[in-house]
């Protein structure tokens, strides 16, 4: 197999190569799918492979050209060279430097127990579902998949960047029913998280057990604007959201919504807490952490939002150069967001609804707005809880993240570290 | 179609390609010279266990995009590998490896032996009756007909013209696809290639006015063949600029349930969402469509035909046997208003007793088989568009779907486009509002169908299983007319 020591000295005697990146990738996957109490299916994958960049100069421009690299076929490799080098000399995109050699921060991306027991993990997290869903009564698991991977990375570019790292992933989705008949609701949850004890599995399936069985009681929410509390998974499908618009990508092609040095929405006195969003590429057991990125560049932190305003972009090294950036900050990291002042149990007070989940946050690239299902929430009036279920949420996710106060309890989430639960008190409508 | 008995050529150098543009079929898989290797690994797994199958996977792609940035030339793979699976009468195992040659084959073997024999040798699959094919779907103007450089060229041509049509358009990206899908199925009794060419053209526009905030509108072509794909025609430029100039301070919706009527990749959708996901058979057996209880019940208006069909040539989900070696053949859903039959994999058809379909897809070698959509769409009425837009006294006519989420249990779907124009009293009014969002009751949506037209289009997506197993498919329909809750 080419690993990345092989192909350099190949590529180091191309002529015309003006810049290349190397990233090589082995990766082992343990997958287990179970419907009912059954086993259906069980999975071993094996993926040695890699890729490789090519660069050229072309007069004043430059171009790229790429493949992957393919474990057991070495003649390949020099054939894709030269289809590589083919389309890398019909680019035309502005120069830029790759990253040279930096100084790459440690981050634990590794979890020791799927380093050293793979195989055994997916067993592990059935019986931690099995045990999850025996602790409510009446519910019941449909199916479920578990997909435990270990992963080496390795990237070395031709201005001297050289890194590996070494992580691991969990990823869990489960169906819960609950009732019979007619009346048979069905819940749905998904997790991801780098490490098994993060996971805290058998507590977090008994949590949607529990959410599974107020489905049965879910009624159509009340239609009109109201206050709205929201947890880690509307929060992650923001966050997930906004990051993207404020990439150095979008900035330079001044495609986005945002504008660097003016906030995210006009909001005046109807603003929260101040929204603060960094992206931390070494923050431990993120989800979106690492050490350096695919061209090369390492891992660090930059802050995005200050107090509402897009204050920068993250940028790979080709779209900082563009914006004559000080630094390229690499691939994003882990989105971070800060703690806030009041308890969970102070934001959850007096009349609100309080959105678990929504069938699918999709909001206009260009102005924010979206409109989506409410799969479960609760309708709280003082100590009165009620399920709801159905009708339509809508809002604007610029405004809703100007306009929340976030928890003080903050959190290692599925797409984010930061606040557990976030109020708005305005700017959200249902529609039932 | 191309039927050959031999598909794959030496490798050509990097002058030749430039020259002719053949950056795909250049570089061919190893799929023919692994046919013989993997029907021995077969043989030599099914001595152990009842059944056992090897599926060899190849896919890659080269997308040229010209912006103001320059062009921009991005491959994806060669995405290469195998997996071979062994049914010991409870549950199927597999192994799946990267490494596409012999070395990889011992490795799945070894690994595959190494579990237990079942308790009884007796209980089979069933691998179909024997076929051998070899196919491949070149298109009916092939991608190397036409240098990259040209391709490049037309395409900035196509870009400058597209800007040069509305000063308010503040950005156009456009790009073009070309990819390769190979699949080598082998079982005890099949031994099934094929090579699909994929080829498509997309784009997309930001119009701004005053300091509101901007409109995007994407557009995308795409299908199974050659150059025929990569044609955007005058006029579909011309609706593209015109709905993006009007999406640049687009305001929401009036909420509320009203009469919408939906373009073509819009009604796709609706029928992919509603009665795709629905019946895909691994939810009937793990108790999660509703749909498990209305086989051969109304389900919709009479007026409601919605058919899955991989065979549709040139279409973006088109194959000719499915992941698991199933020959391809059409599956009527729903046969005027009344749910017949849904889509299985072999898993699922063999759980819950009903008929197989051609439905068993992978997104590659390294992901599972589930039953999945392949081109689904509603089939066409003998209406046209205009009586539809007529026959509204307040309504919406809405388009360019952006997403879709299906929830086969609950019956709830929702559906978010990126364009809504206002009708009243049968006409358009002009007064576009975005995003729309429609949503609703599966039987109640489908029983308010009113108005189909006539004008079938088959547009492109990708489709997820939950949130992950992409596959390629398209979802389609003509125009048609129904009642949902817009927000």
């Amino acid at each position: 197999m080419p690993t990345p020591k092989n192909p350099i000295e190949r590529l180091k005697a191309i002529p015309g190569l003006s810049a290349w990146v190397v990233s090589s990738r082995r990766t082992r996957r343990e997958e287990i799918y179970f419907r009912r109490n059954e086993t259906e299916s069980r999975r071993s994958v094996e993926n040695l492979g890699g890729r490789v960049d090519l660069f050229t100069t072309n007069g004043d421009r430059t171009g790229r050209g790429s493949f992957d690299i393919q474990a057991g076929d070495p003649a390949a490799f020099d054939r894709q060279i030269e289809k590589a080098m083919t389309l890398a000399r019909l680019g035309s995109e502005l120069p830029f430097p790759l990253a040279g050699k930096s100084e790459y921060g440690k981050v634990y991306l590794l979890d020791p127990e799927a380093r050293d027991s793979l195989e055994t993990m997916p067993s592990r997290a059935r019986a931690a579902i099995q045990e999850g869903v025996g602790r409510t009564r009446d519910v019941r698991l449909a199916a479920a998949e578990v997909f435990v991977t270990k992963t080496n990375t390795a990237v070395i570019n031709s201005a001297g960047a050289a890194a590996e790292n070494d992580e691991s992933s969990y990823f869990v989705e489960v169906v819960l029913m609950a009732g019979s008949g007619a009346g048979e609701q069905e819940h749905q949850a998904r997790w991801r998280k780098r490490r098994f004890e993060d996971l805290d599995l058998a507590t977090a399936v008994q949590r949607e057990g529990e959410r599974a069985i107020d489905r049965l009681s879910a009624v159509k929410p009340s239609a009109g604007a109201t206050p709205v509390v929201f947890g880690p998974e509307l929060l992650g499908d923001m966050i997930a959201f906004l990051v993207p618009l404020a990439s150095g990508a979008s900035a330079f092609r001044k495609d986005g919504a945002l504008t660097i040095g003016e906030p995210i929405a006009e909001l005046g006195a109807d603003a929260g807490d101040p929204l603060i969003v960094e992206l931390d590429a070494l923050f431990p057991f993120g989800p979106l952490s690492y050490r350096i990125d695919a061209l090369g560049t390492a891992g660090t932190n930059v802050r995005i939002i200050e107090n509402g305003t897009f204050v920068r972009p993250h940028a790979d090294a080709q779209f900082a150069h563009y914006l004559k950036l000080d630094r390229a900050t690499g691939a994003p990291g882990t989105p971070q967001l800060p703690l806030g002042k009041l308890a969970s149990a102070d934001l959850r007070r007096d009349r609100y609804l309080e959105i678990v989940s929504v069938s699918d946050l999709v909001p206009s690239r260009g102005s924010g707005r979206f409109s989506a299902e409410i799969r479960l929430g609760y309708e709280v009036t003082g100590s009165t809880r009620r399920p709801v279920a159905g009708g339509t949420l809508t809002g604007n996710v610029f405004e809703v993240l100007s306009r929340a106060r976030w928890s003080k309890e903050v959190s290692l989430h599925d797409r984010y570290v930061g606040p557990d639960l976030a109020r708005v008190e305005s700017g959200l409508t249902v529609v039932a | 179609m191309n039927r050959r008995t031999f598909l794959i050529q030496a490798g050509a150098g990097g002058a030749a390609i430039l020259s002719s543009g053949a950056w795909l079929s250049a570089e061919s898989g190893a799929a023919p010279a692994l046919a013989d290797r993997l029907a021995t690994l077969v043989a030599e797994l099914e001595i152990k266990f009842p059944y056992a199958f090897a599926l060899y996977t190849r896919d890659e792609s080269l997308t040229l995009e010209v912006s103001d940035d320059g062009n921009r030339l991005t491959t994806t793979g060669p995405n290469e590998g195998i997996v071979a699976g062994i049914w010991d009468g409870g549950m199927m195992r597999e192994e799946a490896t990267s490494m596409a040659n012999d070395a990889g084959i011992r490795r799945l073997r070894d690994r595959l032996l190494a579990f237990p024999a079942p308790l009884s040798k007796s209980v089979d699959m069933d691998p179909g009756p024997p076929i051998v094919t070899d196919l491949t779907e070149a298109g009916r103007i092939p991608i190397d007909s036409r240098s990259l450089t040209r391709r490049l060229d037309d395409l900035a041509s196509l870009r400058a013209a597209v800007t040069k049509r509305s000063p308010a358009l503040a950005m156009v990206r456009l790009e073009s696809l070309q990819g390769s899908s190979e699949r080598l199925f082998v079982n005890r009794t099949r031994r099934l290639y094929q090579k699909l060419s994929r080829a498509g053209i997309g784009g997309v526009a930001m119009a701004r006015k005053g300091s509101g905030r901007p409109g995007f509108l994407f557009i995308r072509h795409r299908g199974i063949g050659g150059l025929e794909h990569v044609e955007l025609s005058g006029p579909v430029v011309d609706r593209w600029v015109e709905r993006t100039e009007r999406l640049a301070g687009a305001l929401p919706p009036e909420a509320g349930e009203m009469t919408v009527v939906t373009e073509p990749n819009v009604t796709g959708v609706v029928a992919h969402e509603s009665f795709g996901h629905g019946v895909e058979l691994d939810m009937f057996v793990k108790g999660r469509a509703r749909a498990a209880a209305f086989i051969d019940k109304p389900v919709g208006s009479a007026m409601v035909n919605i058919t899955d069909d991989p065979t549709r040539a040139g279409a973006w989900g088109f194959y000719h046997f499915d992941d698991e070696g199933w020959t391809a053949a059409p599956t009527r859903i729903i046969e005027n208003g009344i749910f017949r039959r849904g889509l299985s994999d072999s898993f699922s058809a063999r759980a819950s007793g009903l008929p197989r379909t051609a439905n068993g897809r992978r997104e590659s070698w390294d992901h599972k088989a589930y039953a999945r959509m392949s081109n689904i769409f509603f089939e066409p009425g003998q209406q046209t568009r205009e009586e539809l837009i007529r026959g509204v006294t307040k309504g919406l006519l809405v388009g360019h779907f952006s997403s879709g989420i299906e929830d086969p249990k609950g019956w709830g779907m929702q559906v978010v486009c990126q364009y809504g124009e206002v009708i009243e009293n049968g006409r358009l009014t002009g007064r576009v509002v975005a995003p729309v969002t429609l949503s609703g009751y599966v039987p109640d949506v489908l029983g308010s169908v009113d108005g189909v037209a006539n004008d079938l289009e088959l547009p492109p997506g990708t489709c997820g299983k939950g949130y992950k197993e992409f596959v390629p498919v398209s979802s389609g329909g003509p125009t048609i007319r129904f009642k949902a809750r817009v927000s």
